[in-house]
């Protein structure tokens, strides 16, 4: 099980993921392996929201389920440091 | 002709190496158009890989690395001495 740093950067990496082959989608609507790809991610992103959200809390203000009380601040405010986890550079 | 551009693909993917990410001819070309090679399927970057790089197609990771040597001014002037 991920701690919960590492699940919010999966989940914004295959974010990004379905993001970038929306894109090639719009220009390739027939292409069958980038198709499955994006099912893949939206499939598969749709699993690591829930796997966060029964652990970890809410991932959005606005679209996810809260028990008594609301729980929504709880957690540091998105904006703060302790809310984001830390993607390091790629080596130069 | 769509079938048998895509079952090319195909082929070329299963050869991951021989793999080339766009077009290499452009047909019909006019005059004073200019034209962009049509993107082909071949790898992609692990989802952290793209987040990192801003791209998860390999074929569209250009970074930004300073000045571009080929067409900086003084390289097309040495270029012009040398001609």
């Amino acid at each position: 099980m991920k701690n919960k740093s590492e699940l919010l950067k999966q989940i914004v990496a295959f974010e990004f993921m379905k993001d970038d082959l929306a894109l090639y989608l719009n220009t390739h609507p027939m292409d069958k392996e980038a198709l499955a790809k994006y099912n893949y991610y939206v499939t598969e992103t749709k699993g690591l929201k829930e796997c966060y959200e029964m652990n970890y809390g809410m991932l959005s203000e606005h679209d996810s389920l809260s028990p008594y009380p609301w729980q929504w601040i709880n957690d540091p405010w998105p904006w703060e440091n302790d809310a984001n986890f830390n993607l390091e550079k790629e080596g130069k | 002709m769509e079938q048998n551009e895509n079952r090319k693909k195909t082929a070329q993917c299963k050869a991951m190496s021989k793999c080339i990410p766009h077009e290499t001819a452009i047909g019909n070309v006019r005059l004073a158009m200019a034209y962009v090679p049509y993107q082909k399927l071949c790898t992609l970057f692990t989802p952290i890989e793209g987040l990192k790089r801003g791209t998860v197609f390999p074929e569209l990771y250009s970074p930004y690395e300073g000045e571009d040597k080929k067409s900086s001014p003084y390289e097309l002037s040495k270029k012009g001495r040398n001609l």
